[in-house]
């Protein structure tokens, strides 16, 4: 007799179409790279330095759409309630604290040779830091709220709050100090750099969404497995009452 | 429900709160003592040289009130949490928004006077000569205050009942609470250092600006947050 | 300026490390929360 699943509207990810797009996205993102690097004369003054913009703007924008993303969902999950949307919030919070943190990393790769430093407290970097911080602070809340109900809430306003703040702090922080060069955004990057800059850009986000989509599928097998374990432990009648 | 009635019912918590805080005199001592404490170990982590200290003080007094509230937020809500309080205020009729004002006054009665007697201190230990333009010093504090109390209050609702609660509350509030920090600490900087280049105003504005919308967006929030 | 591949060749092997670590991360928990389905399937339909 097949049991059935009691898993509410939790339907199984076909992993082969992500498998497929995930397969893309990487190999686009070394096609980029590769195009960028080949075809990207040194820069007057950083030299071959430039080449770090490749991967360090991207992985700054792609932790800028991360949030957004967050407060999307976490949005989404306050007015329809539905579990979906937090669990996509909850991905997309994971992925964007790896893309903060690589930010941060590359940007102090950037730093120690610019600057003979490896950490500038300016407006950047430092709301960059800002932002891990908040959303480290949305995972270890997630994993310390048990009740499955105040857990969706509770993530879903700390993110709407926490996304709402990033301008707020990006703004107070650019008051406090303004060392971070402006060459990062494309309107003043050299012309010779932007097709190789959005080129990237693209393939990173390829990858964010690959990623996020990917952490969101095995969220929901998660469910699901709870959903089981739940059911068994509140008793089935079904099975027990075949002995 | 009509405005009077929400404020009638948030200052009715916040007094119960206050009066429950006056019986039991060990907490607001002892959060005030811990407070005064964390300014001292600030003195001997930055001084003794004069500039220096001088230099730190806003900073060191800010963060103080800081270290020390994270307890008193916490706090605020134990009471409930003890007597399984929490869901019956809820179930009675009127808005939750009046159960998150009432604490906000309890809260910011708490920390205004932990302000006021750990600047005390601090002007003493940190050799810091009170400036002309003193009434607006009070004003930015106060408004510091504001910024602190309603991020404090909002976080702790989830925090107080989570598990670790000493280390969560601290990890949510404390990157949220960079812009008011920031915004309170360079306005007293720049007022105590006389205003020398007048953006002590400015920082002021944005530190309103702060307390004003946070002040919005944890009142629409804390629905949310209570109700589960 | 040699020493600057130093760093731009540190930047991309953070990049690759930090993009397929997470994707390791990512399966490993597919993995787990596929066994433990199949351990509570399997239990319920007993």
């Amino acid at each position: 007799m097949t049991h059935v699943a009691h898993s509410p509207s939790v339907t199984l990810p076909r992993t082969n179409r992500l498998s497929i797009f995930g397969w893309f996205a990487f190999l686009f993102l070394i096609a980029c790279q590769g195009i960028a690097i080949a075809i990207s004369p040194p820069d007057r003054d950083m030299g071959d330095l430039q080449k770090i913009m490749y991967v360090h703007v991207p992985a700054a924008w792609m932790t800028m759409l991360a949030p957004l993303t967050v407060l999307v969902f976490a949005l989404r999950y306050l007015w329809k309630r539905r579990e979906e949307d937090d669990l996509l919030a909850a991905a997309a919070a994971e992925v964007a604290v790896a893309f903060a943190g690589l930010t941060l990393v590359l940007g102090m790769l950037w730093a120690r040779p610019t600057w003979g430093v490896w950490w500038t407290w300016d407006a950047r970097l430092t709301s960059t830091l800002v932002l891990f911080l908040i959303l480290a602070g949305y995972l270890a809340l997630r994993a310390l709220v048990d009740d499955r109900e105040q857990r969706a809430q509770w993530s879903a306003a700390v993110g709407v709050l926490g996304a709402i703040n990033v301008p707020i702090v990006y703004m107070s922080v650019r008051w406090w100090r303004t060392i971070h060069q402006i060459q990062s955004s494309p309107s003043t990057v050299d012309h010779a750099y932007v097709i190789g800059l959005r080129l990237n850009a693209f393939a990173f986000l390829f990858v964010m969404i690959y990623l996020i989509r990917a952490r969101y599928e095995a969220s929901l097998i998660e469910r699901a497995a709870e959903h089981e374990s739940e059911a068994i432990a509140l008793g089935r009648g079904r099975g027990t009452a075949h002995e | 429900m009509s405005l009077r009635q929400d404020w009638r019912r948030a200052r009715a918590i916040a007094w119960k709160d206050l009066t429950a805080e006056r019986r039991s005199k060990a907490g607001f001592n002892s959060v005030v003592a811990l407070a005064v404490t964390i300014l001292v170990m600030f003195g001997f982590a930055l001084g003794p040289d004069g500039q220096a200290i001088r230099d730190a003080a806003p900073g060191a007094i800010w963060l103080a009130v800081l270290f020390a509230g994270v307890l008193a937020f916490n706090r605020s809500y134990q009471v409930e949490l003890d007597g399984g309080a929490l869901e019956q205020l809820i179930l009675y009729p009127g808005t939750r928004r009046a159960i998150f004002a009432g604490k906000l006054l309890a809260n910011f009665a708490f920390v205004a006077l932990m302000l006021a007697i750990v600047i005390a201190v601090g002007i003493v230990l940190f050799q810091v000569t009170i400036p002309s333009a003193w009434p607006a010093l009070v004003g930015i504090v106060a408004c510091g205050a504001i910024g602190l109390v309603t991020l404090g209050t909002f976080y702790a609702a989830m925090a107080s009942r989570s598990r670790a609660r000493e280390v969560l509350l601290p990890l949510l509030l404390f990157p949220m609470l960079v812009p008011v920090l920031l915004a309170a600490i360079q306005a007293t900087k720049a007022l105590l250092g006389g205003n020398v280049m007048g953006d002590a105003g400015a920082w002021a504005r944005l530190l309103v600006a702060f307390d004003v919308v946070f002040l919005v967006a944890t009142f629409l929030a804390f629905e949310f947050v209570i109700e589960v | 300026m040699n020493s600057n591949w130093m760093f731009v060749g540190a930047a991309f092997t953070v990049t690759w490390a930090v993009i397929v670590g997470y994707l390791i991360h990512v399966r490993r928990t597919l993995a787990r929360a596929r066994t433990s389905l199949d351990l509570a399937t399997r239990a319920g339909a007993r």
